[in-house]
Formats: C-alpha cells, sequence, structure tokens
C-alpha cells in the first residue's frame, strides 16, 4: 500500500502535475473557500480572489489581483 | 478685394478734383479781376463739391468696413461649420448598434453561474435514516450493494446589480422528484370516468426555486463599524447554514448537523446580516445574520398565522482579519411553529410533534486558518425532530401510509381481544410485532411526535490539507439523541460519521471520496407497552387501518408484551462526489 501511493506521487511528471500543487502562486488548492458563490471566492495568503482569477493566474492569463 | 479697388477710385477721385480746382483757380487769375464774385462763387461750388466727395468717400469708407465685419462673420460661421461636422463625422463613426451598446450594459451587472452536485453512492448496507444528501433516498434494509449514479442537484445562479448598493438574486434547483411510483394505482390520474394515467413524477428532474431574493446593501454605508451588512428580502439562506457550509467548504459532501436533522437551507423572510469590524478598520470580531422567516420553506407552502424567528452571532474575540479565519465562538436560536394551518394548530391531540411549537439551539466554537479548520457543535432541540426528519432519506412504508408485514385476523392477538375494553383482530385486521415496521413506527411517532420532545447533541466537523497535494481530509462526527427525555435507552439515539478526502483538481472541479455513516448505537431493544403508552403510544388504536398491540389482562389472550426491534438498522455508504461550480 505504502508503495503504491509512492509510486503514485513520484513516478513521473504528468503525475506530479496531476496530484501535487505546482505551477504559479497562489493556487487553488493551496487556498480556503470563503463564500460559494458565481463565482467562488477564496482567500490565499491573506488576499481574496475569485475562482476566475485564480484560474487566470494558473494560466498565466492575468495579474495576481485581489478583489477586495 | 472688392473694397480695396473701391477705396482706390475714390482716391483717385478726390484727387482729380482737387488738382481740377487747383486748376481752375489759376487759369481764372487773369479774369479775376473782372469777375472776384465769379470766382468766389466758383470757389465755393468746388469747395462743396470737396465735401460731397469726402463724405461720399467715408461712406464707402464706412461701406467697406462693413463688408470687413460680413467677410470675417461669414468666416467664423465657415469655421464653427466645420467643426461640427468633423464632429458628426466622429460621432457617427463611434455610434455603436443598440443591441451592442444594451449587452455591454447588461454584461456589466449581470453573472451567470451554475452549481452541481454528482455522485456515485454504494450502500453496502442498507437501512432507514436521514437522508446523507439532498434527494437521496436509497431503498432500506435488505438492499445491500444498492447503488446509483445521482444528478443530488444543480443550480442555475442568476445575479442582476442594477446599483452598487441592491442586487436581485434567482436560483433555480434541478432536483430528482420523488412523488408516486406509476405502479401505485392512488396517485395515478384520472381522465374521465373510464381513463386512467401513470403518474411520471417518480424520478423526473423537476425545476424549483431554492433562491430568489432582492438584496439592498447601502444600509450601513455611513456606519463604519457595520459597513457591508445587508438586508434581505425573499428565499435566502438561513442565518446558521450558510454560514456552516461555507465553513465546511463541503456541502457538495454532506449536510451540516441541523440540515441533516431537517432544518431547511433556504428560508423565506426578512433577514439583516453582516460583519461588525469595531472603528470600522478591516478587522472582523462579530458577523451576524438574524431575520423572520415562514414557518414553511422553499419547498413547502407557508401554512401558519404565525412565523419563525433565528439568529446566528459570531464572535472572533482575537479579531478575524477574513471571514472563518482564527478563533470564533458563536451561537444561533431558532424558535417557530409546526407549520399547519390555524384551524389545526389549536387542536389537541395525543401526537402534535407537526403543531407543536419548536426551538433549537446551537453553541458552537471554531477555528479556522487557510490550510485547516475545526468546528465544535453542541445542539439542543425542542420538538425539532420528527419522525418526518428520521425517514427523510427513507423509512418503512408504514411511516408512510401503508402497512407492511402480514395482517392479523385472528382474535386475540397480540392484546387485541375483543374483551375488557379491547378490539379484536377479528373484526379489524392488527398488526403483529414481528415482521413488520407497524408497532415500531407507531412507537417512533409516540417517542418523536409527542410535542414534548427535547434534542441533545454534540458535532465535530473539520479539515484539514495536506502540505503541497491537491488533497484534503475532512470528516464530520455527530451524535444525536433524538428524544433526550425518553427514560432509558431510547432506540433511536445515532451518530452520523463521515470521513474522507477531497481532491481539488481546478478552480472549478472537486471530487471526494468517502465514507458515510448512520450508527443506530444501542443494542437492540424493546418497549413495554405501557411505557410506549406513556409517550403517547395509544395501544390498540388503528394505524394505517391496522390495530397496534394493545395490552390486555385479560385471560386467556393476556398480553402484556412489548413492542420489539425497536432499534433500526445502521445504514453505510461509499460515495464518489464531484462538484462543478462556475
Amino acid at each position: 500500500m505504502v508503495s503504491a501511493v509512492a509510486l503514485l506521487f513520484s513516478s513521473c511528471a504528468a503525475d506530479r502535475t496531476l496530484f501535487l500543487s505546482s505551477g504559479p502562486t497562489p493556487r487553488v488548492e493551496d487556498c480556503m473557500i470563503l463564500q460559494q458563490s458565481t463565482p467562488t471566492k477564496f482567500v490565499c495568503n491573506g488576499k481574496t480572489y475569485t475562482s476566475v482569477q485564480l484560474s487566470d493566474i494558473r494560466l498565466g492569463k492575468g495579474a495576481d489581483k485581489k478583489t477586495q | 478685394m472688392i473694397s480695396r479697388k473701391s477705396n482706390g477710385a475714390v482716391k483717385g477721385a478726390r484727387w482729380l478734383a482737387t488738382t481740377a480746382a487747383v486748376a481752375s483757380i489759376f487759369t481764372t487769375i487773369p479774369a479775376y479781376a473782372e469777375s472776384n464774385a465769379e470766382l468766389q462763387a466758383e470757389v465755393k461750388a468746388l469747395i462743396t463739391k470737396v465735401n460731397d466727395l469726402e463724405k461720399k468717400n467715408q461712406e464707402l469708407e464706412g461701406l467697406a468696413q462693413q463688408v470687413k465685419i460680413i467677410d470675417r462673420k461669414l468666416e467664423v460661421q465657415q469655421e464653427t461649420t466645420t467643426a461640427k461636422q468633423t464632429d458628426l463625422e466622429k460621432q457617427v463613426a463611434a455610434i455603436k448598434p443598440a443591441w451592442k451598446s444594451y449587452m455591454d450594459n447588461f454584461q456589466n451587472k449581470f453573472r451567470l453561474g451554475m452549481l452541481a452536485y454528482f455522485d456515485y453512492a454504494m450502500y453496502t448496507r442498507t437501512g432507514f435514516g436521514p437522508r446523507f444528501l439532498e434527494n437521496l433516498n436509497p431503498p432500506g434494509p435488505g438492499n445491500n450493494y444498492y447503488n446509483s449514479f445521482d444528478i443530488n442537484r444543480a443550480y442555475i445562479n442568476t445575479y442582476y446589480t442594477p446599483t452598487d448598493d441592491w442586487t436581485f438574486r434567482i436560483t433555480p434547483e434541478i432536483y430528482k422528484a420523488t412523488g408516486a411510483q406509476s405502479s401505485n394505482a392512488s396517485s395515478n390520474d384520472k381522465n374521465g370516468t373510464t381513463t386512467g394515467v401513470g403518474s411520471n413524477l417518480d424520478g423526473s428532474m423537476n425545476f424549483r426555486l431554492k433562491f430568489a431574493y432582492a438584496q439592498y446593501s447601502g444600509l450601513w454605508n455611513s456606519v463604519p463599524t457595520l459597513k457591508g451588512g445587508t438586508f434581505t428580502m425573499g428565499a435566502q439562506q438561513n442565518p446558521l447554514l450558510g454560514w456552516e457550509e461555507d465553513f465546511t467548504q463541503y456541502r457538495f459532501v454532506y449536510l451540516a448537523p441541523w440540515n441533516y436533522l431537517g432544518l431547511s437551507s433556504s428560508e423565506i423572510g426578512l433577514q439583516f446580516a453582516g460583519p461588525i469590524k469595531l472603528g470600522g478598520g478591516e478587522t472582523t470580531y462579530f458577523d451576524y445574520a438574524a431575520g423572520v422567516y415562514d414557518n414553511g420553506n422553499f419547498s413547502t407552502p407557508e401554512q401558519t398565522n404565525t412565523k419563525q424567528v433565528m439568529g446566528r452571532l459570531t464572535a472572533y474575540p482575537f479579531g478575524s482579519s477574513y471571514r472563518f479565519q482564527g478563533f470564533g465562538v458563536g451561537g444561533w436560536w431558532n424558535y417557530g411553529w409546526g407549520n399547519t394551518t390555524p384551524d389545526q394548530s389549536g387542536l389537541t391531540g395525543p401526537l402534535k410533534g407537526k403543531v407543536a411549537q419548536f426551538e433549537r439551539i446551537a453553541a458552537m466554537l471554531s477555528y479556522a486558518t487557510e490550510q485547516w479548520n475545526l468546528l465544535g457543535e453542541f445542539d439542543y432541540g425542542k420538538n425539532a425532530f420528527q419522525v418526518g426528519n428520521l425517514f427523510s432519506g427513507s423509512g418503512p412504508q408504514d411511516a408512510f401510509g401503508t402497512p407492511t408485514g402480514p395482517a392479523v385476523t385472528k382474535a386475540g392477538a397480540f392484546g387485541n381481544t375483543g374483551t375488557g375494553g379491547t378490539a379484536s383482530c377479528a373484526k379489524t385486521a392488527c398488526y403483529s410485532v414481528y415482521d413488520t415496521y407497524g408497532p415500531q413506527t407507531a412507537v417512533y411517532n409516540a417517542l418523536l411526535n409527542n410535542g414534548r420532545t427535547r434534542q441533545v447533541g454534540v458535532d465535530f466537523l473539520g479539515r484539514y490539507h495536506i502540505p503541497g497535494t491537491k488533497f484534503s481530509l475532512f470528516g464530520v462526527f455527530q451524535w444525536m439523541m433524538p428524544n433526550d427525555n425518553v427514560r432509558g435507552n431510547d432506540p433511536l439515539d445515532f451518530q452520523r460519521v463521515v470521513a474522507g478526502v477531497s481532491y481539488q483538481y481546478n478552480e472549478y472541479m472537486r471530487f471526494a471520496l468517502d465514507s458515510q455513516n448512520l450508527l443506530f448505537y444501542h443494542n437492540q431493544e424493546s418497549m413495554p407497552i405501557a411505557s410506549a403508552a406513556s409517550y403517547n403510544y395509544v395501544p390498540g388504536s388503528s394505524f394505517n387501518g391496522r390495530l397496534l398491540p394493545d395490552k390486555a389482562t385479560t385471560k386467556p389472550f393476556a398480553y402484556n408484551g412489548t413492542i420489539p426491534f425497536l432499534v433500526p438498522r445502521d445504514t453505510h455508504a461509499i460515495f464518489l462526489n464531484m462538484e462543478l461550480s462556475y
């Protein structure tokens, strides 16, 4: 079981992206949901972001902007 | 140019006249002696002519000046016309179609989103009990390994903000209906005197309004401490559950404790809510929501002439830099009446569950960071958990009007002797106490719907994000005693345990693999009819058209027995949940 989990997390780069946190910050998996709404609001490192903003950051579309 | 030419001609004429005058003087000197008077007359005439010419010259100069002014005016007008034409051309070039202007404005004020919960559930052990999630109604005992893919529910979120202070929200919910099976003759429809139509309601995806409200957020703009507060009218989030669902973050996996017990997540009424930031700073020290609402809710019509009130206040003694952050102490209180019409609410009866006044209280301690949170809650209730709530997931048919098990028709069965004031099973069919849920359901009604119940419970909910991964662990433990007033062990005392791991795929999608369990943790037990009768179980009364067991003392059919098998079976399930939020 342990070896299977270890294999899961260490096999290849694609798996790392799939299961481990990576990419530009802030990342949604490191954030806390503040309010499930349209769009959903998260707090990351004390700043508030919408799901759209976090998506833009991950995709390199926008700057690191907080909503409030 | 014309004026200049005129001016030159005038000057030339003047000089010509002067020269002629002087020449005539000199040519007439010799004749001066002849007639001085004639000369003087001629000189006068010449002077007069010169003066006339000078006058005409002045007039011509004046006319030339006027021509100049007119020329300048014409130039100015031409310049103005040219400028206007340029502006007009610019405006024409900038003109957009009316629909595009409307859409640009609409886009800035309108938000459209969706939220959908899907799951696959495998019930390794089936039983009766409250629903694990809304609109899930698995079969009861004897259906182990029942499994299903469920579109648990889907919402279309629409927000319209015509001004900064006003928000209008409409959120329809698409959910799986449970109404009638087509094989159930009583629920099918009739056309005319001989034609029947099967019901297509059961299992269909229905459409209803979950949230619909108008919200004003400018109420406290001039009060820094209360700024951000809102006033909301309509079908809106429950003051407790809205806060708790956002705190726990796993609404797509499990129901919050009071929601699991039957409290609606959407209330129809008026509500004030908002943060309290002492001194108008950025730190929140209190968070509140309170209002007055229908005793019904978004899925049940209002029937009462009273209203329920509820309010929540959460204090953050050390301050909270964002919602939920840090240590919080909270309380929530709910007071209302059973949702029945006024002409029924005043009636007296043995079981007042549906018409009784109810009360709910939650006392909470919470701590939240971005990476983990924990919530501890103590629950107290009065007439707040009834048989309808107990069987919101699934329950025995006896709880919904249909008797189960074989009917007993021989005289003297289970205390119904037909003598000593008891009825006879020979006249009216009786319930057995075995191979049925009838007498047991009657006891549940007596224990939970008697109008004097008290609920006590404790809950723990938490989440922990595994650092460096997209996974989080989460769990719920809920312990509830549905009627703390029952002497001895209440067979309906239960615990709910949910534990799982979630995976954040991206900003819009989450998955969770979890185990959900309902445990009626007491050992199997029976209840003497005499004891059940003290909770308004009526021995020998008719229930679903059958007689309930009676307590008979007359031989040879004396029955001083009990109602057995009162502890319901446990339910165990494995869920794979999915949340799609955009």
